[in-house]
């Protein structure tokens, strides 16, 4: 490293601090420096960690129980299981189904739907500050919503399912996202209009990279409140959303 | 994609000229994330003429001659001023001190749009030509770091980038006119008029007028003087450059600085009025009767023999005007929160009242910061409103935190309810977050009113509009004008709004 001068360092600095990508990094020889190896060796078990990490028992209390929001499970019954096969991780037994029926509401505007997915830690680092936004912001514009429900070891297409059996206009997954190498909290909101088990992927509008070198979780709220009220007013979402002008 | 008309009007020491640019705007923003907007596009759709600046017999500027020549030149590019969406019309270096330059900008104000900044400041102006004559642009891909000067009739605006990103600008009060010139038939020259930073440099005794003439009694000089004079300029210029003490001269001469830092320069580019004539050497050094040809000279030559690299932008002279139309306008964050009715504000005072987070969480605080502000400001209370920057929010942007932050600026801003609309600046994308929860603790407070109908007199809550924005750099503006929301996607879902911040409205200097 001495050898390379202060202004070219200075510019190295300077690129790597404008992306989270693994720029300059130096190397020796042929391999990356030990540092660099180590930290991409941290970032990928943070990764792995995240996509095998649950829910806590902790969470599920102060978030879940605490607000009275219902607590699901998939029809998967383990991660591993969940991880191998995904269709599973779709859909909720029909008992569960009939069980929402009777303790939430139904008929609303939106139905929000909190689920682990491929991050549970992204759950539990972004939903307390993500989910009172829209919250309040639906409640300010006289938009009609459910009692949220949480799901353990749910992919984007449960929310589907539950909200069309809540008959809900529209359904908000807010879900972990696949992790990466540079963020393994990142959060997804899924937006679908009028869901049912026909929903495709092309119907839903999504907000994604929700953490905190993203979009911060509160103003992604408020922006979801907006997609919302659009969504609604237009009655279509997804890349048909997108096609309207 | 949007794309609309800006333009820049320059009024200048010597000359007055106009150009106009598409901006186009874009959401760049990955797919399936929180829109961003940005400029993406700044083409130059037409350049007028470069005309003589019109003064009236006593120095003033003709404000009524100065329209008619903008308006022609709209006229000529077929351009109504409705087309206009954004620009800066600005009166630059000396002529901004004229008596009258707030009359002029009045009248001139009258063929801009939506929202154009009718004036600039001294740190601006640097900024905008340096923009403009490409030199930061050039900082930015480069990566070194280059000074900026551009050379009017009256000032000299010194900008300097390191990297592209602005580290220092700096105004001195001497430029090609001053000293005006009169050739006589002896090969010399009489002064018909000569500013007192010229003056300074008589006084010193380098060059060799003998001050004390009479009125009546003409001064007459020779080339020789007029080069001696041009080259003591120069080296103080360079002295100043490269931070050498000797440059005695500077120090009588008006100065304004902004130094957050200094560095000597890689490269020096010169663009202005003054360094047309470094452009072309074929161009009569005397084309204007005045300094400027041997000024501009005198400084390429003092440049280069200190071991600086000059560089000469194409059309120097058109820089500021250029930079007035292609980057006095910034663009907010596309998840911002307003009350549209409200746009566009203009000349809006600017106010840091809170140094940390932590207190915006103290109700009482915030509402004494905010009092104190106004006092600051606007003693008069003559402004309609005031923009608030918040400082930065970064370890307070949890929902409790900010509900609280929200609540607080709330109740304060019910008590200063003269403030129509309320505006806040916050540096990270949290002002569509902020704004729901301000408006939320507005409709909270005014339950509370109803509530407690014995104590409604108390606390009224303030149901004003609000504007929140987020997404710009604010540096050192004194000043900000907010235009009406211009939309990334035809569903309206994501809007920003265009921004000019400045650093001076007239009637301070005076």
């Amino acid at each position: 490293m001495s050898s390379i001068s202060k202004t070219k360092q200075d510019e190295l600095e300077d690129f790597s601090s404008a992306t989270p990508a693994r720029v300059a990094v130096g190397r020796a020889g042929a391999r990356p420096l030990t540092k660099a190896w180590l930290k991409f060796r941290v970032d990928h078990a943070l990764a792995r960690d995240a996509v095998c990490s649950e829910l806590s028992e902790e969470f599920i209390q102060s978030f879940a129980a605490a607000n009275s929001y219902p607590f699901v499970q998939s029809a998967v019954s383990t991660r591993d299981e969940f991880i191998q096969f995904p269709p599973k991780g779709k859909v909720v037994d029909k008992i569960v189904l009939e069980k929402l029926k009777t303790i939430c509401s139904s008929g609303n505007d939106v139905q929000i739907v909190i689920s682990d997915g491929l991050s549970a830690k992204a759950v539990e680092k972004n939903a307390v500050d993500l989910l009172p936004m829209i919250v309040d912001g639906l409640k300010m514009n006289d938009i009609s919503q459910g009692t949220p429900v949480v799901v353990r070891f749910g992919r984007v297409a449960v929310g589907d399912q539950i909200a069309f059996a809540l008959q809900a206009r529209l359904v908000i997954n807010l879900i972990g996202e696949r992790p990466g190498l540079s963020s393994a909290e990142g959060l997804s909101a899924y937006l679908t209009y009028n869901p049912s088990p026909q929903t495709i992927s092309s119907d839903r509008t999504v907000v994604s990279n929700i953490h905190e070198r993203g979009t911060p979780a509160v103003e992604a709220g408020a922006y979801i409140v907006r997609l919302v009220k659009t969504i609604l007013e237009r009655r279509v979402s997804g890349v048909e959303l997108q096609k309207l002008s | 994609m949007t794309s609309f008309l800006s333009v820049g009007i320059d009024v200048g020491t010597t000359s007055t000229h106009l150009t106009f640019s598409r901006l186009t705007i874009a959401n760049v923003a990955p797919a399936n994330q929180s829109p961003l907007a940005k400029i993406e596009k700044r083409e130059i759709v037409f350049q007028s003429q470069i005309h003589m600046t019109p003064l009236t017999a006593d120095g003033n500027i003709d404000a009524d001659a100065v329209y008619d020549l903008i308006a022609r030149e709209y006229e000529k590019a077929a351009i109504k001023c409705e087309d206009i969406k954004v620009g800066a019309a600005i009166i630059t270096g000396e002529t901004a001190l004229k008596r009258n330059a707030q009359e002029v900008m009045e009248k001139l104000s009258l063929l801009s749009g939506d929202l154009v900044a009718v004036s600039a400041g001294a740190h601006l102006e640097a900024l905008l030509s340096s923009r403009g004559s490409g030199a930061a642009e050039a900082s930015r891909q480069k990566r070194s770091t280059i000074l900026n000067i551009d050379i009017g009739g009256g000032t000299m605006n010194l900008a300097l980038h390191k990297n592209g990103a602005l580290i220092s600008t700096h105004c001195l009060g001497i430029g090609g006119r001053c000293v005006q010139l009169k050739s006589t038939n002896g090969g010399e020259f009489e002064v018909i008029a000569m500013t007192a930073s010229a003056k300074a440099y008589f006084a010193l005794g380098d060059c060799v007028f003998n001050e004390q003439t009479e009125d009546s009694k003409p001064l007459n000089v020779k080339l020789a003087d007029l080069m001696r004079l041009a080259d003591a300029i120069a080296s103080d210029v360079v002295c100043f450059i490269k931070q050498d003490p000797r440059a005695t001269a500077l120090q009588s001469l008006p100065l304004t600085s902004l130094e957050i830092d200094w560095a000597v320069p890689d490269e020096i580019w010169l663009s202005g009025g003054v360094a047309e004539f470094c452009a072309d050497e074929k161009m009569n050094r005397f084309e204007f009767s005045d300094l400027g040809g041997l000024l501009g000279d005198a400084l390429v030559a003092k440049l280069r023999s200190s071991g600086l690299d000059v560089k000469i932008p194409n059309q120097p002279i058109r820089a500021t005007v250029t930079g007035a139309g292609m980057f006095s306008m910034q663009v907010t964050g596309s998840t911002v929160d307003f009350d549209i009715n409200c746009l566009p504000i203009r000349n809006v005072p600017l106010v840091r009242p809170f140094q940390t987070s932590e207190e915006l969480l103290d109700r009482e605080l915030v509402h004494s910061r905010l009092i104190a502000a106004l006092a600051r400001v606007d003693p008069e209370m003559r402004a309609a409103t005031i923009a608030f920057e918040l400082p930065t929010l970064n370890s307070v942007n949890d929902y409790q935190s900010l509900k609280k932050i929200a609540a607080c600026l709330a109740s304060a801003a019910s008590r200063v309810a003269r403030l129509q609309p309320f505006i806040l600046i916050v540096r990270e994308d949290l002002g569509m977050a902020l704004g729901q929860l301000f408006r939320q603790a507005q409709a909270d407070m005014e339950r509370f009113a109803l509530d407690s109908s014995s104590t409604a007199s108390q606390k009224s809550a303030f149901t004003g509009a609000l504007i929140v924005i987020d997404g710009i750099d604010t540096a050192d503006g004194d000043f900000i004008d907010v235009g009406k929301p211009v939309s990334l996607d035809a569903n309206e879902i994501a809007r920003t709004l265009p921004v000019v911040l400045k650093t001076l409205v007239f009637g301070r200097e005076h």
